[in-house]
């Protein structure tokens, strides 16, 4: 192939590639279509039953609306405790992130074995989502904000561990060399020479996570455990479509100021 | 042989030796032999310039006399004590006083200039200190002296982010930082070679007081060797990995230069030739 490329020569050569090219194109479009076709098959996707369920989304819609004010004072404790829940799901994790980015970087880690095992324990938590965390812990600790907190927790430790210590990883290695040049152990190496060196991007991280742990602590109520999310699922199973409204709107608000405080913040660190 | 002699002749006119190394060889993954079986005594006092082409395992060499690079086999030796013999606390206790400076400086960039400096007396800092970043008052003091004796006295400066200041500025921090361990030895690597021509002398001129006055031992790894002719007491040639000349600045003549730097692919070819 090669040989042949070789043989062609100046817009020969630029026609074989750009034939080359274009055969290259059709073959990737006709893999997305092919990929997308095998989903649609697979998940029932039917755009006619869509047109079909327009009167009944329209009839819902109606059920929902005017929003229900009355249970306004009512939602004030359960959103309270959603952003308490979200506040300390996201920084206990940076406690435990911290270490067990130390003992899992290439760069900083004692032992392999240790840091293999740890990393396979920081993609379990994350793999499992907070939803699925907080079921168990519901079980296991009865209902309420707390399994929600602990599920918060044990998930995003999974993925802040894996963010910092990829920070870690990435520090300049002439910093490390430097700080092990002075007779500095290991743990001082990294205190010193590598938080202070990714500190602004630990804190971008939190912040993602902050921002990312307060939608995932409204959901959770949905398994009991906690948050306004119960209160919504209850609106919902008692088939209050105008609470249920209500606690929708209340979310979206509590959320966009956060995000507009997390930004700012974040704007500030870097 | 006369070489030999003369340079015996001042290692007993010179005091104690400080670094001692024999047979010391690094090997990295399987093949790739950066240094082989080098043996030298460097003394009290000495300046010994490293140098030859790059890649000839000048900084592997450096990295080897504070076992930042642990050898293959070979011994290495400071002061008397045995790099390889020492536990890991020791090691950390030798290295203490064994200062080392960059071609990048190597600061941590979002740090005050004096945490810095700071930062050369970490070994001795005790551990809630460490935890909470809070150095003693004398660690201070002896801060602003060292970054003093490296030539910085503007005190605006020493609370300024290191990634502000000029390359000159970054050595000479650099510099007290490695003040700030008493070092009994200092491993220079390329310290010059990020500077423009004007601080290369200063640094050097710098450097050289220090070693004289200061009693410290100064190994530097440098590809200018007219810096090196007009400072160093004691010039090192590497070739191949093997130290290639070892003499005075004044034996350091163009013939000398140019065998050191044919001597890499005479042996490079030989070595290909006997496989």
């Amino acid at each position: 192939m090669r040989n042949d490329a070789r043989a062609l020569s100046g817009i020969e050569l630029a026609l074989y590639m750009r034939r080359k090219t274009l055969r290259d194109w059709a073959l990737v479009a006709a893999i997305c279509v092919a990929v997308g076709l095998w989903s649609a098959w697979g998940t029932n996707f039917n755009l006619l039953a869509l047109i079909e369920g327009l009167p009944h989304i329209y009839n819902l819609g109606g059920r929902m609306l005017p929003p229900d004010l009355e249970i306004i004072q009512n939602l004030g404790g359960p959103m309270i405790e959603t952003l308490q829940m979200a506040l300390l799901g996201t920084t206990i994790p940076i406690f435990f992130a911290i270490p067990l980015a130390l003992f899992c970087a290439t760069n900083t880690r004692r032992s392999h074995t240790l840091g293999n095992i740890l990393r396979i324990l920081l993609n379990s938590l994350r793999t499992v989502p907070e939803l699925l965390w907080a079921m168990l812990l519901v079980s296991a600790v009865g209902l309420g904000p707390f399994p929600g907190t602990l599920a918060l927790i044990l998930h995003t430790t999974g993925g802040m561990g894996k963010f910092f210590y990829e920070l870690v990883e990435g520090v300049d290695p002439g910093v490390i060399e430097a700080m092990e040049a002075t007779g500095a152990g290991r743990f001082k190496v990294f205190w010193f020479g590598i938080i202070p060196t990714i500190l602004p991007n630990l804190m971008s991280v939190a912040l993602l996570y902050w921002d990312y742990n307060n939608r995932a602590a409204t959901i959770l109520g949905l398994v009991g455990a906690g948050g306004i999310g119960l209160t919504l699922t209850h609106a919902i199973q008692d088939f209050q479509y105008r609470e249920a409204v209500t606690c929708l709107i209340g979310i979206v608000l509590i959320l966009t100021v956060i995000d507009r405080i997390s930004a700012a913040v974040r704007s500030r660190v870097i | 042989m006369d070489k030999a002699s003369a340079l015996s002749e001042r290692a007993t006119n010179t005091q104690t030796p400080m670094i001692h190394v024999s047979g010391l060889t690094k090997v990295y993954g399987k093949d790739i032999q950066a240094i082989s079986d080098i043996s030298l005594t460097i003394h009290k006092g000495e300046f010994t310039v490293l140098f030859g082409p790059s890649g000839v395992g000048k900084s592997t060499l450096l990295r080897c006399l504070n076992y930042l690079v642990e050898p293959t086999s070979g011994v290495v030796a400071i002061d008397g004590q045995t790099l390889g013999d020492a536990s890991t606390k020791e090691l950390l206790s030798i290295r203490s006083h064994v200062g080392m400076i960059f071609q990048e400086f190597n600061l941590v960039n979002r740090m005050s200039v004096i945490g810095n400096v700071m930062c050369g007396h970490l070994h001795g800092l005790v551990a809630w200190r460490a935890l909470t970043y809070s150095f003693t008052r004398e660690d201070q003091e002896l801060a602003i002296r060292c970054l003093r004796r490296a030539g910085l006295h503007d005190e605006g400066l020493y609370f300024r982010r290191a990634d502000t200041l000029s390359g000159g500025q970054k050595q000479r921090t650099a510099i007290a930082r490695m003040l700030m361990q008493e070092p009994k030895v200092l491993l220079a690597d390329e310290p010059i070679a990020s500077l423009d021509v004007k601080m290369q002398h200063t640094i050097m001129e710098l450097v050289s007081d220090l070693a004289k006055k200061d009693d410290i031992t100064v190994v530097m790894s440098l590809h200018h060797l007219e810096l090196a002719k007009q400072y160093a007491s004691r010039i090192i040639g590497l070739a191949g990995g093997r130290v290639a000349f070892d003499g005075l600045p004044e034996e350091l003549t163009d013939d000398v230069i140019n065998r050191v730097f044919e001597l890499v692919d005479g042996q490079v070819v030989g070595e290909a030739d006997e496989e």
